[in-house]
């Protein structure tokens, strides 16, 4: 096992966040909880790991134009698309987050805070782009891109080691 | 926390919801609803415990809690989660009864039901999750060992939510015993 993966097993296994993450599930609203086109049926598999892709790849495609010059307005631009697809990586999410069990919870709660965070972090970036603070902006974002790494390796290990959502849906 | 007794059943009444745990030994038949007290579930808090002479008798409870809007949020309205052992196989349901009879008292630490099979809880003044409640629910088991009960039974175990302090272990230390006690 690699120190990260023994990071990864900690989450996993950290009964500490065991009474926030259940009561997220338990708070999901009805209409998020019991949607299938949500879950992924209608695709015969989570929609959620195709969901991030939106925002995810415009943030990341702003950080790159970042490291550029004279590309500040179309970062800018990324990143506010990005925030506008967030939704649909949030509400896809929280549809899945209620069919996971105990130990998956807990990966999926710290999942969950960690992107929660890095979208903030891009909100605060766009804004802080807009009113003219350009390089303060572009730190965030990068802290942002931090946040959005830690966030997707949890991801990650909820799908490929934990197997959240596999062979759920009827194909 | 309300408590309703009416002859052939006992009901603990919680409409805001409260952490439960379960422990079964033996084969009791006339369970409802064990699996969902696993920390697995999506549920962590139920509504209501029912013991009772009649393996319907949730069914009642479920009414009499629908009936006043509390329960589990889903599409078009709640559905209470409500648990419960039986320990006959009487067929009149008296769960809506037991609800009706229903008081706010000081719930006793244990009740138990003895027939072909046993069934009680225990109430514990902490702030415990599933997983703690079942840990009390198992130790509570040995409390009608130790009274000399040789048949299956289901033990649930059910926390106030009050933060004291006390350790898990005298938790369930005290919930045997309490059984033990209410036995007697």
């Amino acid at each position: 096992m690699s120190r990260l993966t023994r990071v990864l097993r900690w989450v996993e296994e950290n009964k500490a966040l065991d009474r926030a993450a259940g009561a997220l599930a338990e708070a999901i609203p009805s209409g998020l909880r019991s949607s299938r086109v949500l879950r992924g049926e209608p695709m015969g598999h989570p929609a959620h790991p195709a969901a991030v892709l939106l925002p995810l790849g415009m943030y990341a495609a702003s950080n790159v134009l970042d490291l550029l010059p004279g590309e500040g307005k179309a970062a800018r631009v990324l990143i506010g698309v990005g925030l506008a697809t967030a939704p649909v990586a949030i509400v896809t999410g929280l549809a899945e987050y209620a069919t996971l069990d105990e130990r998956q919870r807990r990966t999926a709660f710290v999942h969950l805070a960690s992107n929660a965070a890095a979208n903030l972090l891009y909100l605060t970036s766009f804004r802080l782009r807009g009113h003219g603070f350009g390089l303060v902006g572009r730190v965030v974002s990068a802290v942002g891109m931090g946040a959005l790494t830690a966030g997707g390796l949890l991801g990650g290990h909820l799908a490929y080691s934990q197997g959240a959502g596999v062979e759920r849906e009827r194909v | 926390m309300l408590l309703g007794r009416v002859p052939g059943a006992v009901v603990v009444l919680a409409p805001g919801g409260v952490a439960a745990g379960v422990d079964t030994r033996g084969a009791p038949v006339g369970t409802r609803e064990l699996d969902l007290l696993d920390p697995s579930a999506l549920v962590q808090r139920v509504h209501a415990v029912t013991l009772s002479e009649s393996p319907s008798a949730p069914n009642g409870v479920m009414r009499w809690l629908a009936e006043r809007g509390h329960g589990f949020p889903v599409d078009g309205g709640v559905v209470p989660i409500v648990c419960g052992a039986a320990v006959g196989d009487l067929r009149e349901d008296v769960g809506h009864a037991a609800c009706e009879a229903a008081v706010e008292v000081a719930v006793p630490p244990a009740v138990v039901l003895v027939g072909q099979t046993a069934a009680a809880f225990v109430v514990v003044d902490a702030d415990l999750d599933k997983a703690g409640c079942r840990r009390v629910a198992m130790s509570a088991q040995d409390g009608l060992v130790r009274a000399g009960l040789r048949v299956p039974s289901t033990v649930f175990a059910l926390a106030t939510g009050v933060a004291t302090g006390t350790p898990l272990d005298e938790l369930c230390t005290t919930a045997a015993k309490d059984v033990f006690s209410a036995l007697r």
